[in-house]
């Protein structure tokens, strides 16, 4: 049976359309068929991340309003056979999404993919209502910023009361935190917010915690998600959080400052 | 469901206090002042208050001679709403409770005049209490209508909790708490960890700002006496 799993936020640039496409990429670099759904109707940047920008004919809007057919509209991923994306309409309003319309698409997904990963957009507003809606897992990501853990408590509060399985009374929306952005040498000196200072908070269980890394800039700007750049520390964060999800046990790595050899430090400084 | 709620607010209340008994005299005075301000009467709540005539009998400032049915029709048409006399004889007071007014010999405080009206429908409910058993986030708010509320977890910043009595929060208490909600001054507010942005007994109100900051994060409870929000920390005091 297929999980549908919301990547939200509240807060905007928190980090959530490059984690819907390295979780997308890292499940279906495993082998699970999945596919991935920009839900930022007028905003769409999924199809820039995931580097399918010049191939998106149909969109998601389009599929809603029957112009055309969900296969029509899928783009295949490049890289992987068992990638797909949905992207968004970039001339449509929010209102183009019904919940009746997101609905039956989800439906039919369902049918088709292991993992439908559904990247919101930021707000609770309409678009995010609509791509949480149909949640069985939340992947809630939050910078350690007072503001950003704010707007994910108040997401987690949504979570929990306005989507399909609270209005409906079954088993609850999963919630898993992916805390992004962090710089542990900033913690330290503490001038930011630490793990357990988001916990105290938040207060559901860690996927993961990825570091502040140029690499991410660099993943959008080329269009290969982050998880694909095994030498950046973002990368092989995110791979440790599939592995989670997919409940193996990983130890986090990046929550100490890297202890940098004196030659490493001198070399930076001489740059 | 309830077919209405109580609550307890204060609305100014003009006193009409009389200097003299004789009508004549009240109802110029009266015309002058509409005169100079037409609406300034319009619906405004009035309380008659005799204790300034303390005269002898018989005299022009004798209380027991003021003639209430004519006061009140007086008042009425200049637009002023009488709602209670204070003062007067046995006779006056009937007589203004037959006008439909109340009739004090006391100035009734705020609080009574609040807690006088529940008294007069329906039989008090027995006293409950709401129990969560999870975080309130940012945005949630939870009423405890009628007892006290519990919750077993945190209240994190942005969210509210209400209680008409009282709030125990056992874990973090990091947002906004109001108890006595509906006026009951009994309301108490108690928490583990002490970091609320707001909290309130009874409408009487205080914010983190002015909050002692020696009580944050430390277990605390807040009340309400002689009218000020007290708040103290609930831990042992050590030896100084």
């Amino acid at each position: 049976m297929a999980r549908i799993v919301v990547v939200t936020s509240g807060k905007g640039g928190a980090g959530k359309t490059t984690t819907s496409a390295a979780i997308a990429t890292g499940l279906a670099m495993r082998g699970h068929k999945t596919v991935v759904i920009d839900f930022d109707v007028g905003l769409r940047n999924l199809d820039l991340v995931m580097g399918c920008e010049r191939r998106v004919v149909y969109d998601f809007v389009n599929v809603i309003n029957g112009e055309a057919t969900l296969r029509q509209a899928l783009i295949q991923d490049k890289r992987i056979k068992t990638l797909a994306i949905l992207p968004a309409s970039q001339t449509r309003d929010k209102e183009a999404l019904t919940p009746e319309g997101v609905g039956k698409i989800i439906e039919e997904l369902r049918k088709d993919f292991d993992y439908v990963v559904c990247d919101s957009p930021a707000g609770i507003e309409h678009g995010a209502m609509m791509a949480m809606y149909h949640a069985d897992d939340a992947i809630v990501v939050t910078n350690p910023e007072v503001s950003s853990v704010r707007d994910s408590d108040r997401m987690l509060g949504l979570l929990s009361s306005k989507s399909r399985r609270a209005e409906q009374d079954e088993l609850p929306v999963s919630c898993h935190l992916l805390l992004s952005r962090y710089d542990a040498l900033r913690v330290q000196r503490g001038e930011m917010l630490s793990l357990q200072d988001v916990q105290d908070i938040l207060a559901i269980p860690l996927l993961g915690v990825i570091p502040e890394s140029p690499a991410v800039l660099h993943a959008s700007n080329s269009g290969t998600p982050v998880i694909y750049d095994e030498k950046s520390e973002a990368g092989l964060a995110y791979g440790d959080a599939v592995a989670r999800f997919l409940g193996e046990e990983r130890p986090h790595r990046f929550l100490e400052p890297r202890r940098q050899g004196f030659f490493a430090w001198l070399f930076r400084k001489m740059r | 469901m309830h077919p209405f709620e109580l609550k307890g607010r204060t609305a100014a209340l003009t006193v009409l206090r009389l200097a003299t008994s004789q009508l004549a005299h009240i109802e110029a005075g009266l015309a002058a002042r509409v005169e100079s301000s037409p609406g300034f009467f319009k619906n405004s709540l009035c309380m008659i208050d005799l204790e300034g005539l303390e005269c002898p009998e018989g005299s022009v400032s004798d209380p027991g001679a003021v003639d209430i049915l004519g006061l009140v029709a007086l008042l009425r048409g200049v637009g002023i709403v009488p709602v209670l006399l204070k003062g007067g004889n046995q006779n006056q007071q009937a007589l203004a409770i037959g006008c439909g007014l109340g009739a004090v010999q006391d100035e009734p405080p705020l609080a009574r005049l609040a807690a006088a009206a529940p008294q007069t429908t329906a039989p008090a409910a027995k006293p409950t209490c709401l129990v969560v058993r999870q975080h309130v986030r940012a945005g949630q708010r939870i009423y405890a209508r009628g007892g006290d509320l519990v919750v077993i977890g945190s209240v994190n910043p942005g969210a509210e909790v209400i209680a008409d009595d009282s709030i125990h929060v056992y874990g973090a208490l990091r947002g906004r708490a109001m108890a006595g909600a509906q006026g009951n001054e009994n309301g108490r507010i108690f928490c583990q960890q002490f970091h609320a942005e707001l909290l309130a007994v009874a409408g009487v109100y205080c914010t983190s700002e002015e909050l002692d900051p020696a009580l944050a994060g430390r277990q605390v409870q807040a009340y309400l006496q002689a009218e000020q929000l007290l708040i103290e920390s609930l831990e042992a005091k050590s030896a100084a």
